[in-house]
């Protein structure tokens, strides 16, 4: 994604129109930038202080308290480990090793070389009875192993060949 | 109005204030950090908590409206403990120095980092009264002290050590070479007496400061010349004796009294003296202790036995320090001992209470770890150490100091006085080292600023600065980013300090309760009213 | 005759087909499935019902599938994958012409749990209600909050009202007043299900007798226990009970406005309540004057952005408010100034979820379950190292023996019951001598755990308490907001003492000032968070201080701390090598037909090969 700074004030001003100027805006406005792009870039935020009441000391606060937003581009996948407590149990962090390892991400980075995956740990995905639980993008995959990580990665990757329009049908009405 | 009771006090109050408040209207006082006049209490730090002993609970007064009912103790044992643990922890997570490595590493604990910045600034007069407040021989020493200050410098992390010594000589030098020397002031004379024994160091030293508090001083020598071992046992060549005379001349010049050739026992006698002067100094040097045996002081296989602290013998009203109670050659150490015994012998003879030097809270930054020289070196040159040009006997030349006065990082505290958490650590006895685990944080320093320096490790996260700030309307101002123990004050989008304190960094200096904020010039609130 | 019939007709004669639409569902691939389902029907012309029920408490056996066909018993399939699907329908609406290949078979859904036997796929029997193991998933269970489990469309108005949904709230708005409702609430003994078990009714007052021009009302939604998914459940299945519940609660308290603090994790809880709050706007449920009363209501959502102190009431207003989610002293309390400095009643949505029950049925039904002080249901998470792990609903007072070993089947694998954790971070773990310990805010907490929020993990002699210890506080040290003294350096420490205690160089003295700490930030925290972070040092301290001194001799009973163990094969080693190629680091060096062995100096300890020997070989010391 190019991002440019006139699609960016266009893209701020289009969220802004829609969830307001008030300082209590900030969390959305944050959701929905992220959305767009990922991650909070600089220049957004910056917009978003000379666009609306929020101040920069708010926006700045609030963007790093919150764990769900991020300041630097993810890879093109997110993969959420869950490190709740049952899957703690269940070994986890093994399987989070097994990731780093399977990715080769190193040191204290999150996402691998070719800025495919983005490796995240996760508080609980609330799927405790399957765990250990990866989520990456929105497939989930329970009762995970270390030595099921690659083939795992490997039918993500043939999942997305797969996905055409396979989304809930649960239908919007609002 | 609600009815409630305080330390066993009846009173009654408006609804609606807290205990805080109930609490000053008794004139009781309540330790706070981040409660601040005219802004909503934070309710972060926990050191205001008291004792409810309805509900046998610890509730923090800044914060808590008053109940009907309630009974308050303000300072009991179990108040004073937690307000202990809450400085022990807050403490924990400190990074910075109060008093600079040097000084603390300094046996006369000299304020280094002021003298320095004194000869950076070519304030020489000033320089000199900052080191003869705590050294009377700075010539001398700056010759042949084997500078454990320096040991102790920072700045031995990027390069090597600032050249303290050499610093403190040239301060010397410079004054002595003057037609007209600093002489401190002298107070009155307050018909008190004291009698030293010995005019090495450790006796010289001790009359130079107990003549400034106004007593008469005499001391008794058995050589022909003062000076003791500096005078007879140090190589000329090392120390030229002029210099060694021109210093004590400077404190005989304070109306001090010198008697030579007066040997205990043999000429002297302790019992005479103790009945002649109000207090006696024993400044013996490396003493025989069979010159005692038949005295009331006691002596123990080391020698005479004294308090460390308040250099007292046994005998009330007789003093004892240097050489004569340790080993060891560094006349630094002698020196030192005179200015304490000084102190312990004004309280003496004027009926105080004697508590020795007193010893305040000192926060400890440790070792430097990588990378935080490099954030020392934002306030100091870069270049390597000085090295004068002429020759060792010569010393710095006035350019040669300033410029080696340019390396120093400034590790001590800009608000050492004024600082709340350093005033209740030394009221509380806090103990830095009490919750120490792991690594400590990292030493940060923000100078982007024309008047202002913010120290993000010595930040308490009482929020006052960042209240102040919104509430002037700065356009920037501060915030916390990130939460937990990686909370930390910055200026958002990493912008400088100068940007985000535009309108109200004096109010901002003045209520931070640590020196996380202060004035780069390290002045205080309280010179700031002198003014 | 009237929708409701002809629907009911119809239903009757093609039957229906029910899928499992919770989260963990969809998780598993329920979406995929249900796509497939509708393909198929399409493709295949048969006429029959799809219905998406809510979560059914299986989660253990997802995805679920239950086949209803006109007049013959209901079948239910697990773990069924998007390619069965059409084999499925098939088999039921067709001649039976293709290979069973198929699991269980059950009568209604989730009311019918089944044969123990997981894992094999293959075996298939019909079942009898009487069966023991039914009896007791059942006979034990009360759904109250989660009323009509498995069996109503999460998002079908209709059907919860055919199902007396919105009963209670036109009681209330036609027939009582707000006083008499929380009269109600308070004899009814509800208590919030939110952690803390602070009295409903008497909440409700403190919010009703505020004098405040403007009140809130908030639906905690935010459920940051890590092990814990119960308000998930709840608002995903039962939007509307949980919105009929805060418009008894508004209208009682006096609030016209109101939100629902949902995390962001549960992206379909939000879409759930959205379409709910939707539907019941346009039937005058929502909104000004609802149904013709005069009340009125406006519910919004707001999502939060990753922050488990959030779900703490004061630090969930200040981040509505827009503001870092910190939390404040309270007094005051949310109920006299909360919202942007007005009165605000905040409760947990399975509180809300309680109370058109207990309306409806009266506060005398909900009393008479439970114990002295603790009354009513509660819903648990039931996860960990149980055979059938899930979402049950229980009465008060029960033990967790019973949970664990009548609801649960046990611990799974036959191994040995150890302990519970329950309460989550602010709980503490339970070890199995005090399992006759009740379901009860008292019980719970003298025993120095906590109801919490009602996360419930069983843990077999695998688990080390050490390190279950050491997890919560890396949960809490980076959830602490920072802001006092105590949770955040205090946490931080004992963080920083466990890991070296787990790491095996722990020192006496670093026991003692554990422990020391751990009082003190309980003592010394502003808010909850830091008030019980210390639990799971404090209760493991107390019920497990041997394995905190074997962890400083450099031993970790239950080999479960890295530093304290290594892997190692032994003789009944076949020489497979199988180990030796998955081995990721090339620790064991490949030796066809003979006895292998690991290099320690390279072994990185990540268990892949313990995983993959097929002859169990490889053994921890
Ligand atoms: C750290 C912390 C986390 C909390 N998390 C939740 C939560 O996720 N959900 C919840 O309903 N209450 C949570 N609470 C409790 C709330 O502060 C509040 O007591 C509750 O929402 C009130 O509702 P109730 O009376 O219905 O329980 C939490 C409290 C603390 C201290
Ligand atoms: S801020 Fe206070 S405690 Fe910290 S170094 Fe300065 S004087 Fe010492
Ligand atoms: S750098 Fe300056 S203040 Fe710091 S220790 Fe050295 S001389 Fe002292
Ligand atoms: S820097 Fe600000 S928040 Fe930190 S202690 Fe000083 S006034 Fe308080
Ligand atoms: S909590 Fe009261 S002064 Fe800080």
């Amino acid at each position: 994604m190019i991002l440019d700074k006139d699609n960016i004030y266009s893209d701020i001003e289009q969220i802004v129109s829609e969830i307001g100027t008030a300082k209590s805006a900030v969390i959305p406005i944050l959701h929905a930038i992220q959305k767009k792009y990922n991650y909070l870039p600089e220049i957004a935020l910056r917009r978003i202080c000379d666009t609306t009441e929020i101040t920069p000391a708010s926006i700045t606060g609030v963007s790093t308290f919150y764990t769900q937003f991020r300041h630097t581009p993810v890879g093109r996948h997110l993969i959420y480990m869950c490190n709740g407590t049952a899957c703690h149990i269940k070994g986890s962090e093994l399987v989070y090793d097994a990731f780093l390892r399977e990715l080769r991400i190193k040191g204290n980075q999150d996402t691998d070389p070719e800025g495919l995956f983005t490796l995240q740990k996760v508080s609980c995905l609330g799927c405790c009875t399957i765990a250990p639980v990866v989520q990456i993008d929105d497939v989930t995959y329970g009762h995970v192993k270390t030595n099921s990580v690659s083939k795992i990665l490997q039918d993500f990757i043939s999942y997305q060949g797969k996905k055409v329009e396979q989304k809930t049908s649960e239908k919007k009405i609002y | 109005m609600i009815n409630l009771t305080l330390n066993n006090q009846q009173l009654s109050v408006t609804g609606g204030s807290t205990i805080l408040d109930a609490a000053k209207n008794l004139g009781i006082n309540i330790p706070t950090l981040c409660h601040f006049n005219g802004y909503k209490s934070n309710t972060s730090c926990m050191i205001c908590v008291v004792h409810e002993l309805k509900t046998d609970s610890l509730i923090p007064a800044c914060s808590m409206p008053v109940e009907e009912g309630m009974q308050i103790e303000t300072s009991n044992e179990r108040v004073w403990e937690a307000r202990k643990d809450t400085l022990d922890l807050l403490l924990s997570e400190h990074v910075g120095d109060c008093e600079a490595p040097c000084q603390r590493a300094c046996p006369a604990n000299m304020n280094i980092p002021l003298m320095i910045r004194q000869i950076q600034e070519k304030n020489f007069e000033e320089a000199i009264i900052t080191v003869k407040k705590d050294i009377a021989f700075p010539a001398v020493l700056g010759r042949i002290c084997p500078a454990p200050c320096e040991r102790g410098c920072h700045r031995k992390y990027y390069d090597n050590p600032v050249s303290i010594c050499y610093l403190k000589r040239f301060a010397a030098d410079v004054d002595l070479a003057k037609e007209s020397q600093y002489r401190p002031y002298v107070k009155p004379n307050s018909g008190k007496k004291v009698a030293i024994i010995g005019a090495g160091p450790t006796g010289l030293s001790a009359a130079y400061y107990i003549a400034q508090f106004g007593h008469y001083c005499c001391i008794f020598d058995r050589n022909s010349k003062p000076g003791g071992l500096l005078q007879y046992e140090v190589h000329d060549e090392k120390l030229p004796k002029s210099i060694l005379n021109a210093e004590i001349e400077q404190i005989l010049e304070l109306g001090v009294e010198l008697r030579l050739k007066q040997t205990l026992g043999k000429n002297l006698n302790i019992s005479e003296l103790k009945d002649d002067y109000n207090a006696v100094v024993l400044a013996l040097g490396k003493t025989d202790p069979n010159l005692f045996k038949n005295s009331e002081i006691e002596l123990s296989s080391r020698g005479i036995v004294v308090n460390r602290k308040t250099y007292e013998t046994n005998v009330p009203g007789i003093f004892t320090g240097g050489n004569a109670i340790s080993e060891g050659k560094m006349a630094i150490r002698s020196v030192a001992h005179g200015k304490y015994i000084a102190n312990s012998v004004n309280q003496f003879v004027n009926g105080r209470t004697i508590t020795g030097h007193p010893q305040r809270f000192n926060s400890v930054l440790g070792k430097l770890q990588d990378g935080e020289a490099e954030e020392f070196i934002k306030e100091a040159e870069v270049f390597n150490r000085v090295v004068p040009a002429e020759s060792f006997e010569i010393g710095y030349s006035v350019n040669e100091s300033v410029k080696e006065s340019k390396r120093c990082f400034h590790c001590d505290c800009r608000k050492p006085e004024s600082c709340k958490l350093r005033q209740y650590s030394d009221e509380y006895g806090a103990n830095q080292r009490q919750f120490k685990f792991g690594q400590r944080k990292r030493f940060q320093k923000n100078v982007k600023h024309d008047l202002i320096i913010l120290e993000p490790g010595k930040c308490i996260k009482c929020n006052l600065c960042i209240e102040i700030t919104k509430k002037a309307g700065e356009k920037l101002s501060f915030t916390f980013i990130n939460r937990g123990f990686d909370v930390q004050l910055t200026v958002p989008f990493n912008e400088s300090l100068n940007n985000g304190l535009q309108k109200v960094a004096k109010e901002c200096v003045e209520a931070c309760p640590t020196a996380a904020l202060a004035w780069r010039n390290g002045e205080e609130e309280s010179d700031i009213d002198k003014k | 005759m009237n929708k409701k019939h002809l629907k009911k007709k119809y239903t009757e004669e093609v039957g229906e087909i029910r899928i499992g639409l919770g989260s963990c569902c969809v998780a598993i691939g329920s979406s995929k499935v249900q796509q497939e389902l509708e393909n198929s029907l399409v493709e295949t012309g048969i006429q029959t019902q799809v219905k998406r029920v809510g979560c059914v408490g299986m989660c253990h056996r997802t995805p679920l599938l239950e086949v209803r066909p006109p007049n013959q018993k209901p079948i239910l399939y697990d773990k069924v994958q998007p390619e069965e699907v059409k084999q499925i329908i098939l088999k039921h609406y067709k001649p039976k012409s293709f290979k069973k290949r198929l699991t269980n078979v059950a009568i209604g859904f989730l009311e019918n749990i089944l044969n123990d036997n997981h894992s094999n796929g293959f075996i298939h029997h019909s079942i009898n209600t009487r069966d023991p193991q039914i009896e007791s998933f059942l006979g034990r269970q009360i759904h109250i909050a989660t009323e009509y489990s498995g069996q109503i469309d999460p998002l079908s108005l209709q059907e919860y009202r055919s199902k007396n949904g919105f009963e209670a709230l036109k009681q209330c708005l036609k027939e009582y007043s707000p006083e008499e409702i929380i009269e109600n609430i308070k004899s009814s003994g509800l208590r919030g299900r939110g952690g803390a078990g602070f009295p409903t009714g008497q909440k409700l007052q403190i919010a009703h007798q505020a004098q405040d021009e403007k009140k809130y009302i908030i639906c905690n939604g935010d459920e940051g226990d890590p092990g814990a998914f119960m308000d998930r459940m709840i608002l995903e299945s039962y939007p509307f009970r949980v919105i009929e519940g805060m418009i008894i609660a508004a209208f009682a308290v006096g609030a016209h406005e109101g939100f629902f603090y949902i995390r962001v994790e549960y992206p379909l809880a939000v879409e759930r309540v959205k379409n709910a709050i939707y539907q019941c706007e346009k039937t005058g449920l929502l909104g000004e004057n609802i149904l013709g009363s005069g009340f009125s209501l406006k519910l919004k959502i707001f999502e939060g952005a990753g922050a488990f102190v959030c779900g703490e009431e004061t630090a969930l207003i200040a981040s509505i408010e827009g503001r870092r989610g910190m939390p404040s002293f309270r007094p005051p309390y949310p109920a006299q100034k909360g919202l942007w400095g007005h009165s605000t009643l905040v409760n947990n949505c399975e509180t809300f979820a309680a109370v058109p029950w207990i309306i409806r049925n009266g506060a005398q039904a909900f009393s008479k379950l439970g114990t002295d002080k603790s009354k009513g249901t509660k819903v648990f998470s039931l996860a960990g190292k149980v055979a059938r792990g899930g979402l049950i609903e229980v009465p008060m007072g029960m033990t967790i023996r019973e949970i664990v070993d009548e609801i649960g089947g046990g611990i799974e694998n036959g191994r040995q019951f150890k302990a519970v954790q329950i309460g989550g971070p602010s709980g503490g773990c339970i070890p199995v001598e005090l399992a006759d310990t009740k379901v009860d805010y008292e019980d719970l907490t003298k025993a120095g755990a906590m109801m919490g929020s009602g996360g419930l993990l069983v843990m077999d002699e695998n688990d080390c308490m050490v390190d279950i210890a050491r997890y919560f506080l890396t949960f809490t040290c980076s959830q602490s907001c920072g802001k006092c003294t105590y949770c955040r350096i205090g946490i931080h420490h004992m963080l920083t003492i466990l890991e070296k205690i787990c790491a095996g160089k722990g020192t006496q003295s670093d026991l003692q000032k554990l422990e020391i700490i751990a009082h003190k930030t309980k003592q010394g925290s502003l808010c909850g968070l830091g008030k019980t972070a210390p639990n799971p040092i404090l209760t493991t301290l107390t019920y497990f201080r041997d394995e905190y001194e074997a962890h400083l001799d450099g031993i970790c009973p239950a080999k479960r701390c890295r530093d304290l163990i290594s892997y190692a094969i032994d003789d009944s080693c076949i020489g497979c090598t199988i180990c030796a190629q998955r081995c990721p680091v090339n620790a064991i060096t490949i030796t066809p037909y003979q006895k292998h062995s690991i290099n320690q100096d390279l072994c990185t300890k990540c268990g892949t090969c313990k995983q993959v020997c097929p002859t169990e070989s490889v053994v921890i010391l």
